[in-house]
């Protein structure tokens, strides 16, 4: 995979792959470590789908351990350039289901801790 | 070369609708037989994709144990069409039989995916060259939207297909398995056919612990399969490094539903035609080591795909996430 793609918080998938539609979860995840990198770096981080469709799989691979992860503040750092509409389909469903999933596990370490919380004062 | 009582004999015609058959024919190629299997195709006029991928893959396993086997006495134009896909070509005899008459299938493409690296590569190709070869029909509009509106829904099955044989199929102590790729178009009509098959651990091991599996037999896991969110290894956590929705099976059934066409499966002894829907039939098949799927679909029905609304059939309902999206 060539780095052409990449201009520090500008990740342009078409560029980077040569490909029309970006598919598995391997080469989602490849891609993922880029998206990593430049959140480190950079303020907010450019995802460009230009001339590119991607699969939920695709999708789903590339933002939803992140968003497990760091939830809604990920999103405030993002922008999404170049989608078609298929694209932007994809990508409000997986993250839609990623922040309920991230929701979820929130609420759920949310009533551990007040469980903790009661065996600790009993 | 002779060919004594033993040749396994090619029908005439190998097709998904006729697959107890095919099947029959195919677990003839026992790779705990010794020796050399000679492989008679003398009859063989036409085959469809599943029936050549299950052929492919069952050469490959009687490979792997170190048998061989040879098609032989394949017609000219059969045996030209066959030689084309590289999955098949070290099992052909170079004599062809003399009789030969040409049937309709245009375009032929087999793939066989044996690293995960290769799933885009082929999903793209594959799609490509389908989207390639519209009949004229269908190129009259032929721009980029045309083109589009065929290889997107296409390429987006097929890398689908092709991940979940590289990655659930090679569960369950099953990491040596390879998946084969099919697609049949013709050179009138709108039909596109598209076979996968592998040779891995098969839906029910795959499922097997999933609640939705009911009892833990073959049709119950393949059932389930295309169920939205069943998955072998769904992953809402954080500990692990991937994730699965359990879609991918589900979007690949609807995009060929909704252009028109219908989907088939099978694994272990069962064979479902139209998984999913309450009027679903299963045939019994002599048994499959892995998962096959098929498909039928119209190049027509793939322009009005819209996956907007796909996608609002499986979401939660709710608020949608503001996502910031720019030109």
């Amino acid at each position: 995979m060539s780095v052409e793609g990449i201009v520090r918080n500008r990740i342009a998938l078409g560029d980077l792959t040569g490909l029309h539609l970006l598919g598995t979860r391997h080469s989602a995840k490849v891609i993922r470590r880029q998206l990593v990198a430049a959140l480190e770096l950079e303020e907010s981080v450019e995802l460009d789908f230009d001339r590119v469709t991607v699969t939920q799989s695709f999708a789903d691979e590339l933002l939803g351990p992140l968003i497990l992860e760091r939830g809604h503040e990920l999103l405030t750092r993002m922008r999404f350039k170049g989608c078609s509409d298929d694209v932007r389909a994809v990508l409000t469903f997986v993250v839609g289901q990623r922040l309920l999933d991230y929701e979820d596990s929130l609420s759920a370490s949310g009533a551990l801790r007040n469980a903790d919380s009661e065996l600790t004062s009993f | 070369m002779d060919h004594g009582p033993d040749a396994i004999k090619l029908p005439k015609l190998m097709l998904a609708a006729d697959l107890p058959r095919v099947m029959q024919c195919i677990a003839q190629i026992d790779p705990a037989a010794r020796g050399r299997l000679l492989i008679n195709a003398e009859e063989l006029e036409f085959a469809e994709p599943l029936p050549l991928c299950l052929l492919a893959a069952q050469l490959t396993n009687l490979h792997r144990v170190g048998g061989t086997a040879a098609i032989e006495r394949l017609r000219k134009p059969v045996a030209e069409r066959l030689e084309r896909m590289n999955v098949l070509r070290d099992w052909i005899s170079t004599r062809p039989a003399s009789r030969s008459r040409e049937h309709n299938f245009s375009s032929l493409q087999v793939s066989c995916a044996t690293c995960i690296d290769d799933g885009n590569e082929i999903a793209n190709t594959l799609a490509e060259r389908i989207a390639a070869f519209a009949p004229a029909e269908y190129c009259q509009q032929n721009d980029r939207m045309t083109r589009d509106g065929i290889v997107v829904p296409l390429a987006y099955m097929l890398a689908e297909l092709v991940e979940n044989s590289l990655t659930h199929a090679r569960g369950k102590g099953f990491g040596h398995a390879e998946a084969w790729i099919a697609s049949q178009y013709y050179s009138t009509g709108d039909l596109i056919r598209l076979a996968i098959v592998d040779n891995g651990c098969g839906f029910l091991k795959s499922l097997h612990a999933h609640s939705s599996v009911q009892p833990k037999i073959h049709m119950a896991a393949i059932r389930a399969a295309f169920l939205p969110g069943v998955s072998c290894n769904r992953n809402v956590g954080i500990v692990r490094d991937s994730l699965n929705a359990g879609l991918g099976l589900t979007v690949s059934r609807d995009i060929a539903i909704r252009s028109g066409g219908a989907v088939w499966a099978g694994s272990g002894d069962t064979w479902i035609a139209h998984p999913g829907r309450e009027d679903d039939t299963a045939k019994r098949i002599s048994s499959w080591q892995g998962s096959m799927l098929n498909f039928e679909i119209h190049r027509a029905g793939l322009f009005s795909f819209n996956f907007r609304e796909l996608f609002a059939r499986y979401g939660h309902p709710g608020k949608a996430p503001s996502l910031s999206f720019t030109d």
